[in-house]
């Protein structure tokens, strides 16, 4: 009986300080991986792979661009892909965030499962955002759009991960 | 009220609250801060502001905390030069400074999120769902029992 009262998962409101400094400590080691990976240039797969979906999609919907590793040249300007382009630092804040919760470790890889390739995938859409913005907006309000209004509506959607997989983690505790 | 438009309630009220923040950090003198970083902090600060199921009294000090901590670190971070310093030894390669510019980073980038931990508790819906009568800053009886 005992055993089954220490197994059970921990989550409740006296945790919080816990998953705050827990999810703080992981972020900082993934951060500092993915930019020792990126001072390597080991993230240029990363960079390469979104260039040429974006490229590549952006041709399904009419727009011709030129594919030049990861340059996206449009009939305006040439975009290029750096490591903040891919969503990795996005990727490793959500997950970050998964990794810190005291709660089985299935939940934790669901919401894993489910959150980096929805990142992801979001991502593409927002860079196909940004080839769009590029070619139909002024230089100005191009800025606006790539510099202000993707980056707040990427942070709204790690949010809004984060919310549902918070959901789905409570729903899994309370069972268990 | 459904739960979904609830949500949807939410989201408006949040976007809403981050063209009002943005608004008001674009008043701000830009040396203070790093505009690409504080619009991490704004959009944390949006959702706890447009937050439904939380006190009035309880959002503002959680957005008054993170806005001020991000504000103050960051006036700090620029005006002692260090910002400067630690962005061009990165650049560079510079070991020590990379060090300093990654720590940066993850300050202004984690920040938002531990405040929002803290403030979502173990149940999102807070966000979304219209405030219990007699105030909300008490934990619920579930959130009690943990």
């Amino acid at each position: 009986m005992e055993q089954r009262e220490a197994s059970k998962p921990r989550f409740d409101r006296s945790s919080l300080p816990v998953v705050a400094a827990l999810f703080f400590v992981i972020f900082a080691v993934l951060e500092g991986v993915i930019f020792y990976f990126a001072l390597q240039g080991g993230l240029g797969w990363l960079m390469e792979l979104n260039a040429r979906i974006t490229a590549s999609l952006s041709s399904v919907i009419g727009i011709p661009v030129t594919l030049n590793g990861i340059q996206i040249t449009t009939s305006r300007n040439i975009l290029e892909i750096d490591p903040d382009c891919t969503a990795i630092q996005l990727m490793a804040l959500y997950s970050a965030l998964i990794l810190a919760y005291p709660i089985p470790w299935k939940t934790r890889g669901i919401g894993l499962a489910v959150g980096i390739p929805a990142i992801a995938v979001v991502n593409i859409a927002r860079l196909l955002g940004v080839v769009v913005a590029s070619v139909t907006l002024s230089p100005q309000a191009f800025l606006f759009v790539h510099d202000y209004l993707f980056k707040v509506a990427m942070m709204l959607v790690v949010f809004g991960l984060w919310g549902w997989w918070l959901l789905y983690a409570r729903r899994n505790v309370s069972q268990a | 009220m459904s739960a979904k438009r609830d949500i949807a309630v939410f989201v408006v009220v949040t976007l809403a609250w981050s063209v009002a923040l943005a608004a008001f950090f674009w008043l701000l003198p830009k040396v203070t801060y790093n505009p690409a970083d504080a619009l991490i902090t704004i959009s944390a600060a949006s959702v706890i502001m447009a937050a439904r199921g939380v006190s009035w009294r309880r959002r503002l000090i959680y957005a008054a905390v993170v806005l001020g901590i991000f504000l103050l670190v960051d006036y700090w971070f620029l005006s002692s030069g260090m910002m400067h310093a630690a962005f061009a030894g990165l650049n560079a390669g510079d070991t020590g400074q990379s060090v300093t510019a990654v720590a940066y980073m993850v300050f202004a980038q984690a920040l938002p999120f531990v405040i929002l931990v803290l403030f979502v508790g173990r149940d999102p819906s807070v966000l979304w769902r219209s405030a219990p009568k007699g105030g909300a800053d008490e934990p619920s009886e579930e959130d009690r029992d943990g």
